[in-house]
């Protein structure tokens, strides 16, 4: 089976939900907005589920970008269940990395994204968004 | 096999380092360090270790996202109550501040008084110099009655060119002479537009609150003292 077997995932943004854009034939994986919907766990299973397919298909590089500006908890622990299939396909070799775009007027989101980095030894970039905005 | 791993050496829960310790005594014990639970009991010490210190890692990122919020939010506050363009307190804040002044001062039975200030001819000023010669003098005044005034007094842009200042502990004798006050600052201002000066004139409606008055009626006699002072030509007050 070939990469390309893999559905692409888009999710448009709502009030309380990111945008999602997961592209197989790229090997990326972007999240952008705010991140509080009411139950996570049932907006984040298919990016998980995507992300997992990707990994298991073929030995394709990954490439997620994560623009996110407001998560609630059970996002949070989203997030961190996607970097951690993310560190264990680099722990097995993968090339996969991870590029978090922040607001540098927000104080406090260069802290985050190095809270979220924390522990990780994956490429991991924090990248602020005026000097690389995402298209 | 290896030792039971914490998830990171700065972990320093207490109870984890001392379940980790007793752990690893247990399986220097001859009579456990081969007994087929052994193995598994230090998974799942893993396991726990690895949750707790998640656990650690999502509220630390919760409560940052919270502190977040909490800040914008105080910042809209902020916001909410200020006027954009001149950096002091819009109507909003004046009308809370009102409300709560006209309460003190009937409670104590102390005098208050308002005064109206309009800028003379501003629509003349905007088309003959531009708006931006209009918002020029529009901040000079903010600035100008604000340094003015008294550290009690409260002035705030009311509406387009019209100012409000709130004296609280004044009386109407006291109010003129405030009132006065602004006139000439008004009119000593010195500001220019494409190479010529830029006429700046306020008048001003004075209006002491009368016994049980309410707010709209001390704001209407204020308003009607600021008209007047207008119609006998302006750079005056009234009240």
């Amino acid at each position: 089976m070939s990469r390309t077997d893999l559905d692409d995932l888009t999710l448009e943004a709502t009030a309380s939900s990111p945008a999602v854009e997961a592209r197989a034939a790229q090997g990326l994986l972007r999240i952008r907005g705010e991140a509080y919907p009411e139950n996570a766990f049932a907006f984040f299973s298919p990016v998980l589920a995507w992300t997992e397919a990707f990994l298991a298909k073929g030995p394709a590089p990954l490439r997620v970008e994560l623009e996110l500006t407001y998560l609630n908890t059970s996002s949070i622990k989203s997030m961190m269940d996607l970097m951690d299939l993310l560190q264990e396909a680099f722990d097995g070799g993968r090339d996969v990395g991870l590029a978090w775009f922040y607001d540098p007027e927000n104080d406090r989101a260069l802290d985050l994204a190095e809270e979220f980095r924390e522990d990780l030894t994956l490429p991991f970039d924090i990248v602020p968004r005026a000097a690389e905005g995402l298209p | 096999m290896n030792a039971v791993p914490l998830e990171r050496d700065t972990f320093q829960d207490p109870e984890a380092l001392s379940l980790k310790a007793r752990l690893e005594a247990l399986r220097e014990t001859p009579a456990f360090r081969s007994h087929p639970l052994m193995e598994e009991l230090e998974a799942l010490a893993r396991a726990h270790f690895r949750l707790l210190r998640r656990m650690a890692k999502i509220t630390r990122i919760s409560d940052g996202f919270q502190i977040q919020l909490k800040e914008l939010n105080e910042s809209l506050q902020v916001a909410s109550r200020t006027d954009p363009l001149t950096g002091i307190p819009n109507r909003r804040a004046m009308l809370e501040h009102l409300e709560a002044e006209l309460a003190r001062s009937m409670r104590n039975g102390t005098p208050l008084s308002i005064l109206m200030a309009d800028v003379d001819r501003f629509k003349q000023i905007n088309d003959s110099f531009g708006h931006e010669a209009g918002d020029r003098v529009l901040q000079a005044l903010a600035q100008a009655l604000g340094d003015s005034l008294r550290g009690y007094d409260f002035c705030a842009r009311w509406g387009g060119e019209e100012f409000l200042v709130l004296l609280p502990d004044t009386d109407r004798a006291g109010a003129l002479e405030v009132a006065e006050k602004l006139v000439q600052i008004a009119g000593g201002l010195e500001l220019s537009a494409a190479g010529a000066s830029v006429p700046v004139g306020l008048s001003v409606g004075a209006a002491q609150l009368g016994p049980g008055e309410a707010l709209d009626a001390l704001l209407q006699r204020a308003d009607e003292a600021m008209y007047r002072a207008k119609a006998r030509g302006g750079s005056q007050v009234a009240g």
